[in-house]
């Protein structure tokens, strides 16, 4: 369940000219991914990063504190409904009011981690359902003259003097906010504050005994893990152009999770991985309709049955099956 | 330099009908190795428990360095420098050896989420400092060959050994310690009893919960016996020996020969 960190990596894993080359490989594909691909790839490929995101973001409460939230599409919806309200209302700088959307998460994790933190488990589990579901409820049944419904909201187009930005801008930026998230989960996971939250996963009577105050973490890591919940809302609508509840159902907070199992609970870089199959799947799986759910609740089932730890170490033993089976 | 250290008052506590303590008081002197041994059941472990206020008391009170303590959460108990290790062990399991030791560092030090994520540089000072202490506490039990193991994959004793650095790795002012010496060989016990001497002589006052006669008179300046929640005797471990309440309800007629 836990990633190598810095503290447990005192081999080098980065050390072979041949595996610099493949990184080099892979990071020059990635940058020069949206201008040889085609539209319809580029357009899964940004599903995918939203995924990403999303995973880091859930990563964070679930990964590192161990505590369930089966409510992240709240906050994915918080992002997105708040660039868009604040976009259609009042005409904000799109950047300003991305940061604000952060901010107002950030501060409706803080006043939701009051009751919910309160919470352990099942009950957590069924209290951030609540949350998820009163969300999603709020923007597509409740305040309708000023989220349009169903209908969601139309938003306008990013321009940078005149020119509108495109699908590669975007690709881009979702680059750079990946980039920006991980960072914050591999700074937090070797730093005394991420390890306080590791503990409280492990052996809550032991955390405390060191000194770690439980609750003040989780409320931190509930907010953080919020705040990039929305950052990924906010990108995703302005990105499609358009904000509509049907983004932000059950569904993805069931999505998000899963892309955290299967990439690896605890994993910030496994979380990346999830998120990109998990969220590229989802697109892929379109024509199942009714069956998607049922598609999903099997994946659920194979990596818990099978690979509890995530798809790379998942892998690996199956690899060292092979090999075993290959001896004898 | 005889100052009062931990002041245990006339603390009661009843679980249920059953009087778990009565009337219990204690005092821990600075500079001191202080046993408490007693039967199963006497109400031992419930005592640290209330010390550090994971349980609360009924009634009384704990002065640790002439500060009320028993009102306080028990992360800030454990703050003040009281740190603790369990009768049952209750390392990390799934993170490494030196991860664990390093999280017992936390009450020592204070970078909170924003310096850690803008990566301030007093945040990686006080990270260096950290790991360093760790290392030399993981060196102080001798498991520095496995920092990078995950600490629920060694065997027992070494995964008391964790849990040991890891309570003493930020340098407590009183070191409660629940059965060190529980469930391990002979030569693994006279590794522990050298350790808590090496300890005590670094000015950390210890405060242990033993089964391990041997280990209790070796060590201990002054030894409480509880049974049935009771206070039944204390004294120097020459005074315990000679007592025969202690004698007759739990060391036995071999120690009243001695």
């Amino acid at each position: 369940m836990i990633e190598r960190t810095a503290l447990n990596m005192k081999k080098n894993i980065l050390g072979k000219p041949l595996k610099l080359a493949f990184a080099g490989a892979v990071i020059v594909a990635i940058l020069l991914f949206p201008i040889f691909s085609s539209r319809i790839t580029l357009h899964f490929a940004m599903v995918g990063l939203t995924g990403a995101i999303l995973a880091l973001g859930l990563n964070i409460f679930f990964g590192y504190c161990g505590q369930i939230n089966f409510g992240s599409a709240g906050f994915f919806a918080i992002g997105g409904y708040g660039v868009a309200l604040l976009d259609k209302y009042i005409q904000m700088p799109y950047f300003a009011s991305l940061f604000l959307s952060i901010v107002i998460s950030g501060i409706i994790a803080f006043i939701m981690s009051l009751p919910l933190l309160r919470l352990r488990e099942y009950m957590l589990a069924l209290g951030t359902l609540a949350f998820g579901m009163a969300i999603y409820e709020a923007v597509s049944k409740g305040f309708t003259s000023y989220t349009g419904g169903e209908d969601g909201i139309n938003i306008s187009k990013l321009k940078f003097f005149g020119t509108p930005a495109g699908d590669t801008f975007f690709f881009y930026l979702f680059l750079i906010a990946i980039l920006l998230c991980y960072w914050v989960s591999y700074a937090l996971r070797n730093s005394r504050t991420g390890r306080a939250m590791v503990s409280i996963s492990q052996d809550e009577t032991a955390a405390t005994s060191l000194g770690v105050n439980i609750n003040n973490y989780l409320i931190q890591a509930f907010m953080l893990s919020g705040m990039i919940l929305a950052l990924a809302g906010g990108l995703f609508v302005k990105w499609t152009g358009w904000c509509s509840p049907e983004y932000f159902s059950l569904k993805n907070s069931i999505l998000i999770l899963l892309a955290v199992v299967v990439g690896g609970v605890g994993s910030a870089f496994g979380a990346i991985i999830g998120g990109l199959i998990m969220f590229i799947l989802q697109e892929i799986l379109v024509p199942l309709a009714i069956y998607e759910m049922l598609a999903y609740g099997i994946i659920l089932c194979i990596f818990l049955l099978f690979m509890p730890k995530g798809i790379k170490s998942g892998i690996i033993s199956i690899a060292n099956w092979f090999k075993g089976a290959n001896r004898r | 330099m005889n100052k009062t250290l931990l002041q245990v008052e006339s603390v009661s506590k009843n679980f249920g009908g059953i009087s778990a303590l009565l009337n219990i008081n204690i005092t821990i002197e600075q500079g001191s190795i202080t046993s408490l041994i007693g039967p199963n059941g006497a109400g031992k472990t419930t005592l640290f428990n209330i010390i550090t206020n994971f349980i609360p008391l009924d009634s009384g009170s704990i002065f640790f360095r002439e500060e009320r303590i028993d009102v306080l959460p028990p992360y800030k108990v454990a703050n003040k420098g009281i740190q603790r290790t369990f009768q049952l062990l209750q390392v990390f399991k799934e993170l490494s050896v030196l991860e664990n030791v390093t999280l017992g560092m936390h009450a020592n030090s204070k970078t909170g989420l924003f310096p850690t994520i803008l990566r301030f540089p007093s945040m990686r000072i006080e990270e260096a400092e950290i790991i360093e202490q760790s290392m030399n506490a993981i060196q102080l039990v001798g498991l520095e060959a496995h920092i990078n193991d995950m600490a629920g994959q060694l065997p027992f004793g070494q995964q008391k050994l964790v849990e040991l650095a890891r309570a003493l790795v930020s340098r407590p002012k009183l070191l409660l310690l629940d059965e060190p010496t529980n469930g391990l060989n002979p030569h693994e016990t006279e590794k522990v009893i050298n350790l808590l001497n090496k300890i005590h002589e670094q000015g950390i006052n210890i405060f242990l919960i033993a089964h391990d006669m041997r280990t209790v008179m070796e060590i201990s300046e002054k030894i409480y016996v509880l049974n049935f929640g009771k206070k039944i005797a204390e004294g120097t471990p020459e005074e315990i020996v000679k007592n025969q309440e202690v004698v007759r309800a739990y060391l036995g007629k071999e120690y009243s020969i001695a």
